[in-house]
């Protein structure tokens, strides 16, 4: 079973405005060393923003935030599953893979803030990785849905030129990562679901991001999420860009808005690598299999949530709502499992994603293609390739590191 | 409410949309702090030992306690938010006449016999005579709108609200207490850090609170630390 030491010391910290708050107060710091601090420099404020405080609230919202709190972070009923399930979307649209992409990237298309705001209540953000930031690109706390309290996770792309600037499009640094991390460890401790909106380009790629430990934040996110012991339902709401995306997308239900795209490489990324153009991104995009129905075939998702006619932008209310609807559906499904069989069945998932064949098979195969073209051609078309993992041997299962 | 201007958020608040507050319960007189009546008085004999005047470091307004007791001591000048006496604080979080104290009787014993400009003995009998306060944290189990917690608060005017034994041993206590009652735990701190005058005890009072808070937390219970000004020290947050 899950073990608490297992997981950093968690608390919520609250500052007060203004407060002075160190290990070492600033007068001592100038007789000790004889250079004085910079003025704001125990600030609450100036902590609040090096990741180190949750949240600075005034003295007359304190007696209601922790009254929040304490009656939010605590072990909830599990709520009863009525065995209801949404069937899955009709793939009714007859957009090519580039007007899919040209949707998800759409300037008025909903970003997180507006489906948090439409789907949950009393969302109380809390800030920071406790490491040294906090990065708008990725915000999340906790917020009631229907009545549940969820921790929720999202990427946010902002808006405005200005929230687009501060969230640097949707591209975060690892102090974001470090704080979803953290926000799903809480989660962890008191057993509440975890939702992720996953809606970035990709990660920050710059020399300060990786100077900081980008591609360790990405990773430790992928190991500790795939042995998390409560539910992860992840949602891509928009373009889910590769490791960036997966750091929020490990989740026991995936869900994917109808237009929303899930690609391992931007499509102009692609074409550059391959063919050194940018310009054959649109017939890279094809490609690449990156809208939802197609990511629904090959099993990376599980449900396409649709989108009004158009996509969401047209009507981002409809979408929040059908959105809801979903997110509420599959958190049914995965909250009645113990976390013990949750954390196999996550494990198992991820486990068996991706076909691989036998060298011998596949020396046979290739024979058989060789020989007997027409006999070939006809094997192709009634056996695809995918099957054959059903196949395999299972592999012995691998103890991951920290269970 | 006796709060005159509003505040200043958080950065990026939505608080004040989400959060509608409650009217604070304050208590015409002081009186929560305690569960038994006769205890009540002596807690409270040597309240107006304090200056009946604070002057704020910020902009030198000098409101009278009474005054600042209605606007949960944030300055009427510059809104800075002054050190709060635990008394008030206690009454400001929680649910009236629901606080009930642990460890009343938890004394200081000057174990090193310290003396610097004054001895030891002298500064906490000075100390308890300004503030009414047996030593720097209270603690005990109250309701905060209906949810049951254990609440520790320190006290700043009380040696600069530092942590000797006794405020260790407190803490701990209420850890465990918490632990033993499967509750939250809300702690509000406003601490110079170790208290000189124990030496090493104190210092070795980070390590206890900390693995108090840490069996705590083991329980799967919620800790929810407020930092109020000023905050120093390695303290367990």
């Amino acid at each position: 079973m899950f073990r608490f030491w297992q997981i950093p010391l968690l608390g919520v910290i609250i500052a007060e405005p203004g407060a002075q708050i160190g290990f070492v107060g600033p007068r001592v710091i100038e007789q000790t060393t004889g250079v004085p601090p910079p003025r704001d420099s125990h600030h609450a404020e100036t902590l609040f923003r090096a990741g180190l405080i949750d949240l600075v609230v005034s003295r007359q919202d304190l007696r209601a935030i922790v009254a929040y709190l304490v009656s939010h972070l605590k072990r909830q009923e599990m709520p009863e599953s009525d065995g209801k399930r949404l069937g899955p979307a009709l793939n009714r649209n007859q957009l090519s893979a580039w007007q899919q992409v040209g949707i998800a990237r759409h300037s008025e298309r909903p970003t997180a803030r507006h489906y948090i705001h439409r789907m949950t209540t009393r969302f109380l953000e809390l800030h920071g990785d406790r490491w040294n930031g906090d990065d708008p690109a990725i915000i999340g706390g906790l917020a009631e849905l229907d009545g549940q309290t969820i921790v929720i996770i999202a990427q946010e792309r902002g808006r405005t030129p200005e929230e687009k600037e501060a969230s640097h499009r949707g591209m975060a640094f690892p102090e974001g990562y470090r704080k979803a991390l953290r926000l799903m460890q809480l989660a962890a401790k008191f057993e509440l679901p975890v939702v992720t909106l996953i809606d970035c380009p990709n990660a920050q790629a710059s020399y300060e991001s990786e100077h900081r430990g980008i591609a360790h934040a990405l990773a430790s996110n992928l190991a500790k999420m795939s042995s998390l012991p409560t539910p992860i339902v992840s949602v891509i709401i928009g373009e889910g860009g590769s490791g960036g995306a997966l750091a929020l997308g490990v989740g026991d239900r995936v869900l994917m808005l109808e237009h929303a795209i899930y690609s391992v490489i931007s499509p102009e990324g692609a074409a550059s690598i391959l063919y050194r153009d940018v310009t054959r991104a649109e017939a890279v995009a094809e490609k690449l299999k990156l809208t939802a129905h197609d990511l629904l075939k090959l099993g990376i998702i599980d449900v396409v949530v649709p989108e009004p006619e158009g996509g969401a932008h047209l009507n981002p209310d409809a979408a929040a709502n059908a959105l809801k609807s979903h997110l509420l559906a599959a958190l049914r499904e995965v909250r009645t499992v113990s976390p013990r069989r949750l954390r196999a069945t996550r494990y198992e998932r991820y486990r068996h994603i991706g076909p691989v064949g036998l060298s011998w098979r596949e020396w046979v195969r290739g024979a058989i293609r060789d020989g007997f073209g027409v006999v070939a051609g006809l094997l192709r078309g009634t056996a695809p390739r995918q099957g054959s993992t059903q196949a395999l041997k299972p592999m012995k299962p691998v103890r991951t590191g920290d269970s | 409410m006796g709060v005159r201007t509003t505040q200043e958020g958080p950065p990026e608040s939505v608080l004040a949309q989400s959060f509608p507050l409650s009217p604070h319960p304050r208590q015409k007189r002081p009186g929560v702090l305690s569960t038994a009546g006769t205890k009540k008085k002596r807690m409270f004999r040597h309240k107006f030992s304090m200056p009946l005047a604070v002057k704020c470091p910020g902009c030198g307004a000098e409101p009278s306690r009474s005054a600042l007791e209605e606007w949960l001591y944030i300055c009427p000048g510059c809104n800075r938010h002054l050190t709060m006496p635990s008394r008030v604080r206690v009454e400001t979080l929680a649910d009236p006449g629901t606080f009930h104290e642990f460890d009343r009787g938890l004394v200081s014993v000057d174990p090193l016999e310290f003396v610097d400009l004054q001895s030891y003995r002298e500064r906490l009998r000075e100390a308890r005579r300004v503030t009414g306060l047996r030593d720097s944290v209270t603690s005990g189990l109250c309701r905060i709108e209906g949810h049951r917690v254990v609440l520790m608060v320190f006290d700043f005017e009380f040696l600069g609200g530092t942590m000797g034994s006794v405020a260790g041993e407190k803490i701990a206590r209420a850890f465990e207490e918490a632990a033993r009652r499967h509750l939250p735990v809300v702690s509000v701190t406003a601490s110079g850090g170790a208290r000189v005058q124990e030496g090493m005890l104190s210092l070795m009072q980070m390590a206890k609170v900390a693995a108090a808070a840490a069996m705590h937390h083991r329980e799967g219970l919620a800790f929810v630390s407020i930092l109020a000004d000023p905050t120093f020290g390695g303290d367990y947050r």
